[in-house]
């Protein structure tokens, strides 16, 4: 016997050292961002499997960093590509009106999208385990608790209460706590089923524990998001790592940019020096 | 002899979904051929066991004419009698019988025992357990055999055949020789089989026990009604589209100008349209207790009633060799009904945009059902194209922003990094905006889409959307 310790990817697929990244786990999907899915276990989004994304509020570009599965799933008429499933991609409770525009613009079929209001969280929670269970739904996304004086539970309150909570701005609340039940069931529903399933969440819900096998935070940043790992299978990291998101909202540039953080070798940042250059 | 029962009919139709072959015999006993319907069930005691959880919503009530049983047999050498009987004696509980043939699942259900008897020598064990009063034509002469000392079938087959005839005629040799051989003889009038008449439309009502105040607690009652419907949907070969229940509410004393007069409230129509036509009790059951868990009673109900408004031949099974790993469209219609039934059909919207440049009013989302009728943007070939970035998230009302200095201000000071868009429109329906829109990016990176207004009654900057 050798002295020389066994790999342990060569007794089994699943076994893998504290340093390595999980293999051989469930199927994975690519995200679509190369540096983002060298981090993940599998080297993608997990399939059958309850993924949480922590966000300070909403807009910071969640949907962009889930755009190129939307994208795959649904594309638009207009690209050409055939559509994987009609009406596959179930949105829960989002917190503000969806803008179909915008989806077009991003290339995708707004038509491919359902979106459900739930008055309460236990029903948005029952709406998204029903549609894991039934294993029909291709992508399935839920806030939970996320910009709460939104449009899906801002109309179920008094006028009164709703005007007060809407001023409050869209600056995250304080989510309603989660029981760990509730997570379990629906990470439960969602192993029965294929489909990829995203979970939003605030903030400042990242010290509570839960079984999802990857909880990623979410930053805003200059042309992207940063992407803090609080748990996924495989070792920790502790630097937060920058995902530049595609179609950038922003048109003019009037400032060369001075965030150390972003590689000069960046394409993004790259294109964007050009950019500057040019108008200046 | 028990009367007999008005579960019968309501039982043997929601029995209908095992078997065609299905007959109502004397004494409140359906019988059912199952041979047929062996594999398909998984074999007889997993058909079995589901005959028993129908017969269990029924027994759910309690009544008082006796209860049916069903017998089953998997023998596929007897083509006539392979049944599966439902006796009803004055048991308050269903019984359930297996036997190689209808004669003997008839006499196995009639005893009050049930169990099953597909071997040779399992129905010899049978018979000499079975009291002598079960055999109809022997009923006269139960006194006397009572003081011979013959007390059950098997002592009745021992006896001398010719003596047999003489003192009691050839009926009682009839029919043990028909039991023996295993052939249902309608002719002979032994046993007068009646195949179960089912109406042109499902229309069945059930009338409570007792009233009955909360919807939820309905369900029982309605599952009844579904097994039922599902029963006469497979017997004719029908899926159901839609079906309304309606709740029939006591009488009672309503205080208007001619008061002392009782007055019934109409009834509570409960309309349930399903996503797919289907003829699956598991899902007309669950969307079903949906609606119900959503109703709120005006007064207490006492009878339930179930139409199937709208029913259409039924699709085979797919014949795919490989099913679709996302499942058939059915299934997700099926899913979206359900989310609806529970959630409100207002609920579950999917995009129906106007062409308008105000984006209050172009991103209009409406329920599943209208946006599907009439899509116009997506029939005309799509939506426009917007020239300018468009945020994802539309606030419902834009909120007014701070300034600070000549800055917008929210959070922190926020810079405009994209030219203005001016919309100027409305002027044609009453609702005129003049508005310049912003990308707007604040100090951590967040983009939001802002807007300046110089109308009259609020002029100033106010955020109207956040870049996902």
């Amino acid at each position: 016997m050798s002295a020389r310790p066994v790999r342990p990817e060569i007794i089994h697929p699943s076994l893998w050292r504290a340093s390595q990244l999980a293999r051989g786990g469930a199927a994975c999907v690519d995200t679509g961002h190369a540096a983002l899915s060298a981090e993940l276990p599998g080297g993608g989004w997990p399939v059958g499997s309850l993924t949480e994304l922590l966000l300070p509020q909403p807009g910071i570009g969640e949907l962009r960093l889930l755009l190129p599965v939307l994208r795959r799933l649904v594309p638009s008429p207009s690209s050409g590509q055939p559509a994987v499933a009609r009406r596959s991609v179930l949105l829960i409770q989002p917190p503000h009106v969806l803008q179909p525009l915008a989806l077009n613009g991003w290339g995708v079929d707004p038509g491919g999208v359902v979106l459900l209001r739930a008055a309460r969280q236990a029903d948005a929670f029952w709406a998204a385990e029903q549609a894991l269970q039934a294993g029909t739904c291709r992508l399935v996304l839920l806030w939970a608790g996320v910009g709460l004086p939104g449009a899906a539970q801002g109309r179920e309150r008094l006028p009164g209460e709703g005007a007060g909570a809407r001023q409050g701005g869209v600056r995250p609340g304080a989510g309603a706590a989660i029981r760990p039940g509730a997570l379990r069931r629906l990470n439960l529903a969602a192993q029965a089923g294929s489909a990829l399933f995203f979970m939003f969440r605030p903030s400042c819900d990242a010290d509570q524990p839960s079984l999802a096998p990857l909880r990623l935070a979410l930053a805003p940043a200059c042309g992207g998001v940063r992407v803090a790992f609080i748990k996924r299978r495989g070792p920790r990291r502790d630097e937060l790592l920058f995902v530049p998101l595609a179609p950038s909202p922003v048109l003019l540039d009037h400032h060369v940019r001075l965030d150390r953080r972003v590689s000069a070798f960046d394409p993004v940042a790259a294109r964007r020096l050009r950019t500057a250059a040019i108008h200046a | 002899m028990s009367p007999p029962s008005t579960l019968l009919q309501p039982v043997a139709c929601a029995l209908l979904r095992f078997t065609p072959d299905l007959a109502l015999a004397p004494e409140s006993i359906v019988l059912m051929d199952v041979t047929a319907s062996l594999r398909l069930f998984g074999g007889i005691r997993r058909l079995r066991a589901q005959v028993r959880q129908v017969l269990a919503a029924f027994d759910a009530a309690p009544a008082r004419c006796g209860a049916p049983a069903v017998a089953a047999d998997g023998r596929p050498a007897a083509p006539l009698a392979a049944p599966a009987s439902a006796g009803a004696g004055a048991a308050e509980s269903a019984i359930v019988s297996v036997a190689a043939s209808g004669p003997a699942a008839w006499m196995l259900a009639r005893s009050g025992r049930g169990g099953s008897a597909l071997t040779r020598r399992s129905w010899r064990r049978a018979l000499a357990q079975v009291p002598l009063a079960v055999a109809p034509p022997a009923r006269p002469f139960a006194d006397w055999f009572r003081d011979l000392g013959c007390e059950t079938l098997a002592d009745l087959r021992r006896l001398p055949r010719v003596g047999l005839k003489k003192r009691c005629g050839p009926a009682v040799l009839d029919w043990l020789d028909q039991l023996a051989l295993g052939h249902g003889d309608s002719a002979t009038g032994f046993m007068p089989y009646r195949r179960l008449e089912l109406p042109p439309e499902f229309d069945a009502a059930f009338e409570l026990p007792d009233h009955i105040e909360h919807a939820p607690a309905l369900q029982w009652a309605a599952q009844r009604l579904i097994l039922q419907l599902c029963g006469w949907l497979a017997g004719r070969r029908q899926d159901v589209t839609a079906f309304t229940v309606m709740l029939a509410h006591e009488r009672r004393q309503h205080r208007t100008p001619s008061a002392g007069r009782l007055l019934a409230d109409g009834p509570t129509a409960l309309p349930i349209t399903l996503g797919a036509p289907s003829h699956d009790p598991v899902i007309l059951i669950r969307l079903v207790q949906e609606h119900l868990a959503r109703l709120i009673l005006p007064a207490s109900v006492i009878s339930v009633r179930l139409k199937a408004t709208r029913f259409q031949a039924a699709r085979g099974p797919s014949l795919d060799l490989f099913p679709e790993p996302g499942g058939t469209p059915q299934d997700h219609a099926q899913l979206l009904a359900l989310l609806s039934a529970r959630l409100g059909a207002e609920n579950l919207l999917a995009p129906a945009p106007v062409a308008d440049h105000r984006p209050e009013r172009a991103a209009r989302w409406a329920p599943l059902d209208q946006a599907a009728s009439g899509r116009p943007a997506a029939a005309r070939g799509g939506f426009p194209d917007a020239p300018l970035p468009r945020p994802a998230w539309l606030l419902d009302a834009p909120i007014p922003l701070a300034m600070q200095g000549p800055r917008p201000f929210y959070g922190t000071p926020l810079r405009l990094v994209s030219p203005a868009e001016r919309l100027d429109c409305g002027w044609q329906d009453g609702g005129p905006v003049t508005r310049d829109y912003f990308v707007a990016e604040d100090e951590s990176g967040v983009c939001y889409w802002i807007f300046r207004t110089q109308d009259a009654d609020a002029p100033g900057w106010f955020l109207h959307g956040l870049f996902g």
